[in-house]
C-alpha cells in the first residue's frame, strides 16, 4: 500500500510523520478542538505541509525518519516559511532513491524537478477552524472526533501485545466489532498510532548503507521485521499496490505475505509491572496442591523462586519497544517426568501476579491434547489454544495455548513463556522460530524451557552454570528408565527384500505381543512404514499391524485407535517420536544406526516405553547392523540419568525391576 | 551485417541466456508445491509427456505425478477432457479456441491458491512452464515447427486477462500477466497490454453461470496504442507468412464458462482495424 508523509509545526518545531490516513492527523494536529476531543494531549499544530503524491509505505516511513534526523542534528531550529516544502521534497527524493537504489537516481532527480512545485499542500489552522461545523458530513473521521479517538482506543486495547499484517488486524477488529473497522479502518489505526498506541510501519524494511554491492551501490539490507527472516528470504517483484519494486519475505509466507509495503501493525502493551511475590503464599504451601513427586517439587520449587525473584532489568526502559534482556530457565527433565503436572505452579504464579502465560509447542496435536488438562488444573482462567485454522484466532487469555508459528503474531506479550520440545524439529535450522520466541516475551519476562534431550550448546551452558537450570532425573513414578538392547540385524531394505525377519528380533517381538504390551516400531524412511507393517502382520501373525508417517491422512485416527488399544503394533517414522503416551509399551528401533536417529532422537524414542506406574519397565530395542556413536551416547545418556537419580534418592527404596541392576 | 541486425542480436542476448542458464540453475533440494525433499532419480513420473525441465528439476515426483494434463481433448473448441455442452449452447464465440494445460482439481486448486492468494510469486515460473506443453501443441496444430523460432512466427503477439486496479492494488500482481510474461520471454514473442479492466467484478468462484456471463459485458476496454503496436507488427510481417488474419494468444489462469475470454476476444475484435485471430490459453480448465 501507500502512504502519506507530512511535517507540522508545533511551537516552532518542525517534526515530520507518515501517515496511511491524512485527514485524520490534519483534524488531529491542526484542530483545536476536533484535536483535543481525539485525544490529542499537548499543543496544536500552528501549520503544516502534506506531499500530496502518496509514497510507497517505506519510502513515505523513510522521508519521515530522514526529515526528523536532519532537523535533529540542526538542533530542530527555525526554518523559514519558503524553505519547508523543498526541504520536504528533498526528504521524499531522497527516499525514493535510496527505495530504488543509487542505479536509477536519474530518474528521481527528474521526479524531484518536477514535482518540487505543487508537490505539496500546506495547513493551516485559519481553514479548518469552521470546517467541522460548517461541512459536518465531508468524512466519517471530520464527522465524530469523539467516535474516532474511542474506536482508536478500542482498537488498540485489541492490539496490545500483538504484531498483525493489514488484513489480520482488519480481520480482528471487524471480529470485534470496532466502528469504522470496515471501511474507516484506516483512520482507526492511524489515530491509534498518533495516540502513541500502536506503531505502523511496513512489514519488510531495510537497514541501510552498512555494505556496498558491486559498482559501490550502497545495497538497501533488508529484513522480514515479522519473523526476522533476512536478505536471502527476501523476494523482490514488481508490485501493483505500492507502484515499484517491493521484497516480500519467503519465509512466512504460509502466514500471510509479509513485504515491503505491506502494514505491520504492532500494538503496545501498557507497562503494568506484576504484583510482588511477597504478597503470595510461601512457595512449599503453594506446590503442596498439585501432589508432585519429590523429584518434580524439588525442581519447580527451584523455577519458582528463579520466576519470583525480581529480575535486575526491572526499571521502566525509555521506548516501550527496547529490547529487555530476556531471563531463560531450563527445565532439564527425562522423558515421563510429568514436566506438564511441573510448569502449572509456575503458570499460577504468574497468574496470581497478574501476567500472562503462554506455552508453545511444535505439534498441533500436543496443542489440542494439552487444552483440556490446562482447563482442568486453571478452571477460573480463560483460556486460549491456537493453531492454524483455530477458532480462538483473535481471543485473548491469561493462558494462551499455541504451536510455534502462531508466536510471530505477538509482541512483547507474555511474562511467561513456556518453550516445550525446544529441541524438536521445528526449532532446529529454524531462525524464525527463535526470533518469534524472543518477540513474544514481555520485557523482564521469564522464558521456560522444557527438554529431555537440550542441544548440546544448552547443556554446556548449564552444566557452567550460565544457563539457571533444574535436573529432573527420574519419572514421576519414581522407576529407572529402560535402558535399551542393543540386537543385531540387517538393514530394513535387506529385511523387506527377503520379506524375513531375524529370529533374535522375531522372538523379542513375540515376548512382547504374548506380554501384553503395545509395540512401537520406528524405521527411517516413511516409504519403508507401510512394508514393514506387512511384514509384521504375516511374520507375528497379527492382524492389528498399522504403519503412518506425516504423510498419512489418517494419521490422527490411527494415533487414536493406538491409545485405544486397537492397534497392537504401530510402525512409524520419528513424527511420533515424542507427545504419544501408551501405557503398556515397548519400543523397537529399526536402523537405529541410520542418519536420521541422532542421540536426542534416540533417547525419545526409548521414552515411548515404561511410562506409566503399572508397567515401568518396558522394553527398548535398538536394532541396527553396527553399533553406532549416537546409540552409544543414548545409552549412556539414559544410564547416567538413572545413576543421577538413585544417587539423589529419587528411586523407589526396592530394586523393583531387572532393568535396575543393567 | 547491418547495424539491425546486430541490434536484434543483442537484444536477443539476454533471453537467449537465461534460457541457457536454466541448465547450470541449482536444483532445489524440496519440492516447491509440497515442501518436501526432493528424490531424484531416472523413473519418470510422467505420462509419456516430455515436461519442461524447470518443473522436473523443482518439483518432486509424486507432485509432477499428480498434475493432470489435459492431452486428450474431447471438445476442439474449449479444450475440454469431456463431451461439452457449453459449446454446443454457445456455438458463436468471438475466439477460435481454447487450451489448457490441467484439468481444474483439488490439487491444482491448492497450488493455484497458493501462487495467487497467498502470494508466493516464485510459483510463477513453475505454473508458467506448465502452460508450455500446451501452447507448444497448440502452435504445432498452427503449423509450427518445434524449430527454433518457428513458435515465435507463428504468432503475432501474446496478451493476458487484465485485472482491476482495486485487485492488483490488494493482491500486489496480475496472475496472468506473470505467465504471459513468461511465455513471452520463453518463446520471443511480443507481450502486449491489450486490454484494460474497467470495472471490478467480485470474486468469480462466488458466482452461478449465468451471474458470470451477465457480469462480464463491457468491462474490457481495449488499450488503443497497444492495439495499434500489434497492427503495426502484423503490419510487418502479414506478407511474409501470408496471414489473413493477426494472431494472438490470450492467457488467463481458469476458463469455466469462458465468458471473461469471449468478453476480452470480442473487445478486442471490436476495437482492432485488422482481422484477428484470438486463441485462447488457460492454465487450468475447470
Amino acid at each position: 500500500m501507500r502512504a502519506y508523509v507530512y511535517v507540522i509545526c508545533i511551537m516552532g518545531k518542525w517534526k515530520a510523520y507518515s501517515t496511511i490516513a491524512p485527514a485524520v492527523d490534519r483534524l488531529f494536529w491542526l484542530h483545536e478542538s476536533a484535536g483535543q476531543r481525539m485525544g490529542r494531549a499537548g499543543e496544536a499544530a500552528t501549520e503544516g505541509w502534506l506531499w500530496l503524491q502518496p509514497l510507497p509505505l517505506w519510502d513515505a516511513c523513510r522521508a519521515a525518519e530522514q526529515w526528523n534526523l536532519e532537523r535533529g542534528r540542526r538542533g530542530g531550529g527555525r526554518s523559514d516559511r519558503e524553505d519547508v516544502p523543498c526541504a520536504l521534497a528533498a526528504c521524499v527524493a531522497a527516499a525514493c532513491r535510496e527505495a530504488v537504489g543509487a542505479r536509477r537516481s536519474v530518474r528521481a532527480k527528474v521526479q524531484q524537478g518536477d514535482s518540487l512545485r505543487g508537490g505539496a499542500e500546506r495547513w493551516e489552522r485559519a481553514a479548518l477552524a469552521g470546517e467541522l461545523e460548517g461541512d459536518g458530513a465531508a468524512g466519517d473521521s471530520a464527522a465524530a472526533p469523539e467516535g474516532l479517538g474511542a474506536a482508536a482506543r478500542r482498537a488498540a486495547a485489541l492490539l496490545k501485545g500483538r504484531a498483525l499484517l493489514r488484513s489480520e488486524a482488519q480481520a480482528l477488529l471487524e471480529g470485534a466489532a470496532v466502528p469504522g473497522a470496515d471501511s474507516g479502518w484506516s483512520d482507526v489505526l492511524q489515530l491509534a498510532a498518533l495516540l502513541g498506541l500502536v506503531r505502523l510501519h511496513g512489514s519488510v524494511a531495510a537497514s541501510i548503507g552498512n555494505r556496498r554491492g558491486l559498482l559501490r551501490r550502497s545495497r538497501r539490507e533488508l529484513r522480514c521485521l515479522r519473523c526476522g527472516s533476512g536478505e536471502p528470504q527476501m523476494r523482490r517483484t514488481a508490485c501493483a499496490s505500492c507502484g515499484r519494486e517491493c521484497a516480500y519475505c519467503s519465509s512466512c509466507i504460509q502466514m500471510g505475505r509479509s513485504r515491503e509495503c505491506e502494514l505491520l501493525i504492532e500494538g503496545h502493551r501498557s507497562k503494568e509491572a506484576l504484583i510482588s511475590a511477597r504478597q503470595l503464599h510461601s512457595i512449599e504451601e503453594r506446590l503442596s496442591k498439585w501432589k508432585l513427586s519429590p523429584a518434580q517439587s524439588e525442581a519447580t520449587a527451584k523455577a519458582l523462586q528463579f520466576v519470583e525473584s525480581p529480575s535486575n532489568g526491572m526499571k521502566p526502559t525509555a521506548t516501550a519497544f527496547a529490547i529487555a534482556p530476556i531471563r531463560s530457565f531450563l527445565l532439564w527433565a527425562v522423558t515421563g517426568a510429568g514436566k506438564t503436572e511441573m510448569i502449572f505452579p509456575l503458570m499460577e504464579s504468574i497468574l496470581l501476579r497478574g501476567g500472562k502465560a503462554l506455552i508453545a509447542t511444535p505439534r498441533r496435536d500436543v496443542v489440542i491434547e494439552l487444552d483440556p488438562r490446562i482447563r482442568k488444573a486453571f478452571p477460573t482462567a480463560s483460556i486460549v489454544t491456537l493453531y492454524g485454522g483455530s477458532e480462538q484466532r483473535w481471543e485473548r487469555g491469561d493462558i494462551t495455548l499455541a504451536t510455534t508459528h502462531q508466536l510471530l503474531r505477538f509482541q512483547q506479550s507474555f511474562d511467561l513463556v513456556v518453550i516445550d520440545e525446544l529441541d524438536a524439529f521445528p526449532y532446529i535450522n529454524d531462525e524464525t522460530l527463535h526470533y518469534a520466541a524472543d518477540k513474544c516475551c514481555a520485557p523482564s519476562a521469564v522464558r521456560l524451557l522444557l527438554s529431555a534431550t537440550p542441544p548440546l550448546a544448552m547443556q554446556r551452558d548449564a552444566r557452567r552454570g550460565a544457563l539457571p537450570h533444574a535436573r529432573i532425573p527420574v519419572r514421576y513414578h519414581r522407576y529407572p528408565l529402560p535402558v535399551p538392547k542393543l540386537l543385531r540385524t540387517p538393514m530394513v531394505a535387506k529385511l523387506l527384500q527377503s520379506r524375513r525377519l531375524p529370529v533374535s528380533l522375531l522372538s523379542e517381538l513375540r515376548s512382547s505381543v504374548m506380554r501384553g504390551a503395545q509395540l512401537f516400531v520406528f524405521v527411517q524412511r516413511i516409504a519403508q512404514a507401510e512394508p514393514m507393517a506387512d511384514l509384521l502382520r504375516s511374520q507375528l501373525r497379527l492382524a492389528e499391524v498399522a504403519a503412518t508417517s506425516s504423510q498419512d491422512d489418517e494419521r490422527s485416527n490411527k494415533v487414536k485407535q493406538f491409545r485405544e488399544g486397537k492397534i497392537r503394533v504401530l510402525v512409524t517414522t520419528t513424527i511420533l517420536e515424542r507427545g504419544v503416551t501408551i501405557p503398556r509399551s515397548d519400543v523397537y528401533i529399526l536402523d537405529a544406526d541410520g542418519r536420521l536417529f541422532d542421540e536426542a532422537s534416540l533417547v525419545q524414542m526409548a521414552g515411548r516405553a515404561g511410562r506409566s506406574a503399572d508397567d515401568p519397565a518396558g522394553r527398548v530395542f535398538f536394532c541396527s547392523r553396527e553399533h553406532s556413536r549416537s546409540q552409544a551416547r543414548a545409552v549412556s545418556h539414559i544410564k547416567a540419568m538413572n545413576r543421577m537419580a538413585r544417587k539423589q534418592g529419587y528411586l523407589l527404596p526396592e530394586p523393583a525391576s531387572k532393568e535396575v541392576s543393567r | 551485417m547491418n547495424i539491425t541486425s546486430i541490434l536484434a542480436w543483442l537484444r536477443r542476448l539476454p533471453s537467449s541466456l537465461a534460457e541457457q542458464a536454466v541448465w547450470l540453475s541449482a536444483r532445489s533440494d524440496i519440492c516447491a508445491f509440497c515442501r518436501k525433499p526432493i528424490q531424484f532419480d531416472n523413473s519418470e513420473a510422467t505420462s509419456g509427456l516430455k515436461l519442461p525441465l524447470q518443473l522436473r528439476q523443482q518439483l518432486c515426483n509424486p507432485c509432477l505425478s499428480t498434475i493432470p494434463w489435459l492431452t486428450r481433448i474431447l471438445c476442439p473448441r474449449c479444450g475440454r477432457g469431456i463431451h461439452c455442452d457449453d459449446c454446443i449452447r454457445q456455438p458463436n464465440r468471438s475466439f477460435i479456441c481454447n487450451r489448457s494445460a490441467v484439468q481444474y482439481d483439488q490439487t491444482m486448486r491448492s497450488w493455484l491458491a497458493l501462487y495467487k492468494y497467498r502470494g508466493n510469486e516464485e510459483l510463477a515460473p513453475l505454473l508458467g512452464a506448465m502452460l508450455q506443453p500446451a501452447f507448444e501443441e497448440l502452435s504445432l496444430s498452427l503449423g509450427a515447427t518445434m524449430k527454433r523460432g518457428s513458435i515465435a512466427a507463428c504468432w503475432d503477439a501474446i496478451t493476458y486477462v487484465p485485472v482491476s486496479s482495486a485487485r492488483a492494488e490488494e493482491r500486489g500482481f496480475n496472475q496472468a500477466e506473470q505467465l504471459a510474461s513468461y511465455l513471452a520471454s520463453r518463446y520471443h514473442l511480443p507481450l502486449l497490454p491489450l486490454l484494460s479492466r474497467e470495472r471490478h467484478t467480485g470474486k468469480q468462484s462466488f458466482k452461478s453461470r449465468s451471474e458470470r456471463i451477465n457480469d462480464m459485458k463491457k468491462i474490457f476496454r481495449a488499450d488503443l496504442s497497444s492495439i495499434s503496436k500489434l497492427e503495426q507488427i502484423y503490419g510487418s510481417v502479414a506478407d511474409t507468412f501470408s496471414r489473413t488474419h493477426a494472431r494472438i494468444i490470450l492467457v488467463d489462469d481458469i476458463y469455466t464458462t469462458g465468458s471473461t475470454a469471449e468478453a476480452c476476444a470480442e473487445e478486442l475484435t471490436a476495437s482492432s482495424s485488422v482481422p484477428l485471430e484470438v486463441f485462447v490459453l488457460t492454465w487450468a480448465r475447470s
